[in-house]
């Protein structure tokens, strides 16, 4: 898959010049306009390739050369600038600058130059850009249900992971307010952050409070974030317990009479519970469930690799963005009961703790994630293995969300009447068991 | 074991100044003054830095940089100089210099830019190399060569089919295709016929309860008027043919005596949706068909081996049918759509795919054909019992879980494959 590229110019236009122009030839680009907000995109996205301006305010293209040259040593970096004075190109070819461009750019030799860092979308890829647009363009009721671009900070690789944000989306579009239902530390802020963009705030920081006990006190911290310029006007309001929902109802009524620049505004409310089914209904048409990572193999794994490649580029240990097959074997099989945030701790702890310049093993992860040695399967069982546990995670989660009891549940599925119990239910062999093999 | 360092600086006062400056600070130090010598040095040794005066009489340092880049890449190359203009500078950072000094030199920040530069490249040899991701299968797309149209070609299996069939178009008598049911044979055979130029192959289709012995010949002789020197004999669903036309059908690679008579060489492309192993044990062929048959055996791949071309198969029937019923504008699937396509196993294969297709452009008159549409087409489609809906879930689990694995290897498949002690084939299909 293409990477990305980040775009940064304090002038908009030259910004927006640049990404239509990489857009035209294929590239995926994020454009930001602040190199002070840079960083934060930095520090969360894994990028191919920067390209910057020099002269900034606040910070210039050194001093964020110099904080990316902390976080990843070897990132591609490309300063297009106008001019520049000896001591400070000399400044810059100190610090391991890859290119220096001068305005006005020869877009031919750039474009050269950037399809040495970065892979251009493939053909599929780019039909699916391409078709976007059209969509967009040509105004159509439904287009709801496909978002505009793939999530920056929310991995959306599983197709569960894809269905939450397209579900997430289509709400956002057509109404004030939003209910996450995330279980324990869930990734909704990510998707939080990726709606705000998608609607058009760019990189503006997403605000997040805690909704208090009286919606007075809720409303003037909205009217202080949303009368602000440098907020997006999506904003994250946690809940912390499922009474709290009638509450975030009238919240919005309240916002939309009260507050200037409501109309434009996005309330994510987010009530962080593993037990989501009672709440939906409460929550009304405009809540979603996001799945837990246990269903979304794929997207544990875009976050594992992706804080190894942060830590491992932050510390320099090169190596310790790769996985043993061992630990890839945890990182799938482990329920990760505390989400997200603990794939981030953990991945980052065992990348921290290692002495040796090698992939992460299964014996530092398990130390990180504070677990017991777990029996490693071999390689011609671990498909099995696996996918008895998806299996299980399954009738488990069927079981408490519409609360049929094993015996029907086991009717239902046609398999067999030997199931009765909930443990001869959840402990069966893979009903399909061609499944455990490739 | 010292670092070492190429100094080379033409000025003798000022090569003597910076050899003293790194032998000071304990790296092992070569100094030269001729740039030509420093080449054949620099080939010869294994130096972990350079340090080169940028204006000499021989070379500029630009260009002996070049030729130490050209050598061994890896290694960085510090550059000093009294003077430097803007243009050289940006010219030095673009071939990839690892530090400028201008005199007067800070002597300081020389030793510590010098040992950053090589803690970074040792780190950077140490390093893994970067994967070739999946670049193979779109080169093998391009590299394709010849027309195909019955798959899209943008997966492994198919585009395998696709060579398979074309490296067997010079087959002699028989070849017998075999896949699941609902598989577009015509098409396929079609694909085939198209692998000749001319109009010297004519393939004839032949399906259960519609030939007998004088419409064979019949068609031969239309085909031989053409100017048919070659005909193949298609016959599709072959399994459920009646006796009397699978006894037909077994001379077809040669043809009796009294199709031998037209003159012209017969062929024949047997097309099956089971094994023929099992065929032959439920009595569907005979020993004799049994044998024939299995001179060349084609395994047709299933929809859901060949996840990439869905989508674009799907379009292609939006493109096909939009043509049919005359409309304007050709509607487009976005991209959740064409992603739902991609998820289901489609047990039914082209068929069911087409008759699902079929189904949305019946009931849609859009430009676009969103996720939804595809949705409801699909609810009435496949019933989805809950048995059905568990075991699409485990299918779209297993799907995930080798992804998953792809993405902890770095997309490494042969890696994933050893994961799983599978093969990197079998990887490569569900990835897609």
């Amino acid at each position: 898959m293409a990477g990305r590229i980040l775009v940064l110019d304090d002038e908009e236009n030259y910004a927006e010049m640049l990404q239509d122009l990489l857009r035209g030839n294929n590239f995926r680009v994020d454009m930001a306009t602040r190199p002070e907000r840079a960083i934060n995109q930095l520090e969360e996205i894994p990028y191919d390739l920067v390209i910057s301006d020099y002269k900034m305010p606040v910070m210039d293209g050194a001093d964020l050369l110099k904080r990316a040259r902390e976080l990843y040593p070897n990132l591609p970096f490309i300063l297009v600038s106008g001019l520049m004075n000896t001591p400070e190109l000399v400044k810059v070819a100190n610090m391991s600058v890859t290119l220096v461009m001068e305005k006005p750019l020869d877009t031919e030799a750039f474009l050269k130059q950037v399809a040495r860092f970065s892979e251009p979308m493939t053909d599929e890829e780019k039909t699916a850009q391409a078709k976007k647009t059209e969509v967009s363009d040509s105004e159509i009721d439904d287009v709801a249900s496909c978002y505009p671009e793939e999530p920056r900070f929310f991995s959306a690789v599983s197709a569960t992971g894809k269905r939450f944000m397209q579900n997430a989306w289509s709400i956002a579009q057509t109404s004030r307010d939003l209910f996450i239902l995330e279980p324990f530390g869930g990734d909704a802020e990510l998707g939080a952050k990726d709606i705000s963009a998608w609607r058009g705030n760019s990189d503006l920081p997403v605000a997040s409070f805690v909704l208090p006990d009286s919606n007075e006190e809720a409303i003037l911290e909205l009217r202080g974030i949303l009368s602000e310029q440098e907020q997006s006007n999506t904003v994250c309001i946690r809940l912390t317990a499922a009474s709290q929902i009638a509450q975030a109802h009238e919240l919005t009524e309240s916002a939309i009479k009260e507050l200037e620049g409501a109309a434009n505004m996005l309330l994510i409310y987010v009530l962080e519970s593993n037990e989501t089914a009672p709440y939906l209904d409460e929550v009304g048409p405009r809540g979603i469930v996001l799945p837990a990572l246990n269903e979304r193999a794929s997207d544990v794994a875009a976050y594992a690799r992706r804080f190894a490649r942060m830590a491992s580029d932050r510390s320099g240990k090169k190596n310790c963005s790769e996985f043993t097959p061992e630990a890839a074997f945890l990182i799938l099989s482990h329920n990760w009961p505390r989400g997200y945030k603990e794939v981030q701790e953990a991945v980052m702890q065992a990348v921290k703790s290692t002495e040796n310049d090698e992939a992460i093993s299964a014996d530092l992860l398990q130390k990180a994630l504070g677990i017991e040695a777990v029996q490693i399967p071999r390689p011609d069982s671990r498909l099995l293995a696996l996918m008895s546990t998806a299996q299980r995670c399954y009738f488990e989660k069927v079981m408490s969300g519409s609360g049929v009891s094993a015996a029907e549940l086991g009717r239902k599925l046609e398999l067999g009447d030997a199931v009765q119990t909930r443990d001869e239910l959840i402990n069966m062999p893979l009903v399909k068991s061609e499944l455990g093999k490739l | 074991m010292p670092y070492s360092v190429l100094i080379l600086d033409d000025d003798a006062d000022f090569n003597s100044l910076l050899t003293d400056i790194f032998e000071q600070a304990d790296y092992a130090v070569t100094s030269l003054t001729n740039p030509l010598e420093a080449i054949d040095v620099f080939r010869e040794t294994e130096y972990d830095l350079v340090v080169a005066d940028h204006k000499m009489p021989e070379m500029t340092g630009s260009e002996f940089m070049r030729h130490c880049k050209q050598i061994r890449s890896k290694v960085p190359v510090i550059m000093v100089s009294g003077y430097l203009d803007n243009d050289t500078i940006r010219e030095l950072i673009r071939e990839g210099v690892g530090g400028v000094f201008l005199k007067p030199l800070n002597i300081f920040s020389l030793l510590e830019r010098t040992s950053s530069l090589i803690e970074e490249a040792k780190k950077l040899e140490s390093a893994p190399h970067k994967e070739q991701g999946e670049e193979s299968e779109r080169e093998i797309d391009a590299k394709l060569g010849f027309s195909f149209r019955s798959f899209p070609c943008k997966s492994t299996a198919s585009t395998s089919l696709a060579n398979r069939l074309y490296s067997l178009r010079h087959f002699r008598s028989t070849l017998t295709l075999i896949g699941e049911t609902g598989m577009h044979y015509r098409s396929i055979c079609e694909d085939i016929r198209g692998f000749y130029e001319g109009n010297a192959e004519h393939f004839i289709y032949l399906s259960p309860g519609t030939f007998d012995h004088a419409q064979v010949i019949s068609l031969i002789e239309q085909a031989k008027e053409q100017g048919a020197e070659r005909v193949t004999c298609v016959l599709l669903d072959f399994e459920n043919m009646s006796e009397s036309e699978k006894k037909l059908a077994a001379t077809l690679p040669k043809g009796d005596t009294d199709i031998q008579d037209l003159g012209v060489t017969l062929r024949a492309i047997y097309c099956v949706s089971h094994d023929l192993d099992s065929l032959f044990e439920e009595g569907l062929i005979d020993e004799h068909l049994y044998i024939l048959m299995g001179t060349a055996e084609v395994p047709i791949p299933p929809l859901r081996d060949c996840k990439a071309d869905i989508g674009f198969m799907a379009q292609q029937m939006v493109v096909d049918i939009a043509r049919e019923k005359g409309r304007p504008q050709v509607p487009r699937f976005e991209k959740a759509a064409r992603d739902l396509f991609r998820e289901q196993s489609w047990e039914g294969n082209y068929e069911a795919l087409r008759n699902t297709v079929q189904k949305i452009m019946n009931t849609n008159l859009g430009d676009v054909l969103t996720l939804n549409i595809v949705k409801a087409a699909m609810h009435g489609n496949a019933g989805a019992s809950p048995r059905a809906r568990f075991e699409s879930h485990l299918t779209s689990r297993q799907v995930d879980l080798v992804r998953a694995a792809a993405i902890l290897f770095g997309g490494d498949r042969p890696k994933v494959a050893s994961f799983f002690a599978a093969n990197v084939n079998a990887v490569a299909s569900k990835l897609q």
